[in-house]
């Protein structure tokens, strides 16, 4: 069991990420935009932040750098919805630089567990 | 040199005409000294004359001459400037008589037809070229514009069968020389041969089209994964948990929806690989190697009733010649099942498949896909013996989406994504079929040192 933090605009991937954290008891908080994120990160600890990379406003890619400044900040992975939108391609690139791991949009159980896994043994065993 | 020696026997003959007086009348000398001066002074007279009246003949003749002489170098040069243009220009001059009657061809009539100048003289163009007559609408056009005024053609596009049975389209423009009467003497055709020009412009459209496509696709996935993963993620964990609580019922109607969500995913990875330019993932591979690897692998999922056959540097002797190639791996065994179980479907599931590799420099590829810029490449050609697949059909092969297979049997994206990973790795596909012939599918990677 976690506290995870999940940033998405789409509301139907971001309740849909949630219960599939929920359903296997973490503690999730959902919000729909990098400022909300920031300013949660602000009053609360987490174990770790599931964010999309390509969103109005302030995208996730500029979130992973405003946190990787941070020295105690959460481990990140980032979700992508792929496709060919210049900004996408950029930004999916970039976010696999900066995040611990990419999930490629839609995704399974498993597969969504298969990374938080491996990122949170990363962080506790680190 | 000729010149010189007229203008010196002009000279000499003049010379002998004004010294001949003087050799007549100072001949015979006489005792009356008054006829003496008398003679004398006619003969010098006499003299004078001839003088007068022959240096400017020799003058203007010799000016008439100069003039002539340079005229004549004119000329020649003139006739051999256009003898020169005539023939080493790579447009195609033909002269004819209206009904067709080949007066004169140049070498690039010649070159272009593949008929030497011998069979094209005195033949009839018509006849040769377009043998289906008046059947041909090219033929019932022209004949329309030739029989109403005489207007010149200009830039009039026709198809030129050569004599090995391959078709040039060439741009024609004419100009007619007529008799004194204003009937037709004769026709001089000028042409272009525009078969590669037009094929370029052809493969550009084509190429705008597939980018505007992908594009667009691209743009597309992106929506649709996003509203694929509450279906497929949902689906996925209620699906779990009511396997654990067995209730058949629910789990069918999950069991649909949960494959329904994986198919469609499966699609938009599909688009996606055709749509996405960059990938990170190419390795060196030797061509024959990954290809047998990859064919293996395919073929054993094909219906027994195929037959494969490997030929060229795909046979296990010739391996010792190596050729490499930058790609992904994934992606050629993804091309090779999507090209075997085509040829498959194609022969419903029996029959030959048969698979040549080969390597060809640029210049020697026949019916050379456009946007290839390498100097060598592999030729992975694979050639069913199906019931081919007509000209229409021929067009939209590529496209995402486009299928010939029943509602439900085929998503019309197995060869738009080998057009797509293909293209990635600086190669090209195309297909040669003729409806009851089988098609042949040839694939052209480039070939890396």
């Amino acid at each position: 069991m976690a506290a995870i933090l999940v940033v998405d605009d789409d509301p139907g991937v971001l309740s849909t990420v949630t219960f599939m954290l929920q359903v296997n008891d973490h503690v999730v908080t959902a919000v729909s935009s990098v400022r909300e994120c920031l300013n949660k990160l602000d009053t609360e600890q987490f174990e770790l932040i599931i964010t999309d990379i390509l969103m109005p406003t302030t995208d996730g890619t500029e979130l992973i750098q405003i946190l990787r400044k941070r020295e105690d900040a959460p481990p990140i992975i980032a979700m992508s919805g792929g496709g060919n939108i210049v900004s996408a391609n950029d930004a999916l690139s970039l976010a696999k630089v900066l995040a611990k791991a990419v999930l490629e949009k839609p995704f399974l159980e498993d597969e969504l567990y298969a990374v938080i896994n491996d990122v949170l043994g990363q962080t506790r065993t680190a | 040199m000729k010149g010189i020696h007229t203008t010196a026997i002009c000279f000499l003959i003049c010379g002998l005409i004004s010294a001949a007086p003087r050799f007549v009348y100072a001949a015979p000398p006489k005792a009356n000294t008054l006829n003496i001066q008398e003679q004398l002074l006619t003969t010098n007279l006499l003299f004078l004359i001839i003088i007068a009246l022959i240096v400017p003949t020799i003058a203007a003749l010799f000016f008439w001459y100069l003039q002539y002489h340079s005229t004549h170098k004119k000329l020649k040069d003139i006739s051999e400037y256009s003898q020169y243009i005539v023939e080493a220009t790579p447009s195609l001059i033909v002269r004819m008589q209206q009904g067709g009657l080949v007066h004169m061809v140049n070498p690039a009539v010649c070159k272009v037809s593949g008929y030497s100048e011998d069979e094209l003289l005195g033949s009839n163009w018509w006849y040769i070229f377009h043998p289906d007559g008046r059947d041909d609408p090219e033929i019932q056009d022209i004949n329309i514009i030739s029989d109403h005024g005489r207007i010149p053609l200009v830039d009039y596009e026709m198809t030129l069968r050569t004599k090995n049975g391959e078709k040039r389209l060439i741009s024609w423009s004419t100009s007619n020389r007529l008799f004194p009467d204003g009937e037709i003497k004769e026709m001089v055709a000028i042409g272009t041969d525009i078969t590669q020009r037009r094929k370029q412009v052809k493969w550009e459209q084509e190429e705008s089209k597939m980018r505007a496509m992908a594009q667009m696709s691209g743009g597309l996935a992106h929506e649709i994964n996003n509203a694929l993963q509450p279906i497929l993620g949902i689906a996925d964990v209620i699906l779990k948990r009511m396997k654990e609580q067995d209730d058949q019922k629910l789990i069918d109607a999950l069991e649909i929806l949960h494959q329904n969500a994986l198919h469609a995913r499966g699609i938009v990875q599909s688009i996606l690989i055709f749509s996405r330019s960059d990938e990170q993932t190419f390795d060196m591979h030797d061509a024959s190697e990954l290809l047998n690897h990859s064919i293996d692998f395919v073929a054993g999922a094909l219906d027994k009733n195929i037959k494969i056959y490997r030929h060229g540097l795909l046979m296990k002797k010739e391996q010792t010649l190596s050729f490499m190639i930058y790609v992904d791996q994934t992606g050629i065994t993804q091309i090779m099942t999507n090209l075997l179980t085509n040829a498959a479907h194609a022969m419903d599931n029996k029959g030959r498949i048969d698979i040549t590799l080969d390597v060809y420099d640029l210049e020697d590829i026949k019916n050379c896909p456009s946007g290839l810029k390498e100097d060598r490449y592999i030729c992975l050609q694979v050639k069913d013996s199906g019931s081919g697949i007509d000209k229409e059909t021929q067009k939209k092969l590529f496209e995402p989406f486009f299928t010939t297979k029943p509602i439900g049997k085929g998503t019309g994206l197995g060869l738009s994504t080998a057009y797509g990973l293909i293209g990635r790795w600086g190669g090209a596909i195309s297909v040669d079929s003729e409806p009851g012939e089988g098609a042949t599918f040839n694939v052209f990677i480039p070939v890396s040192e």
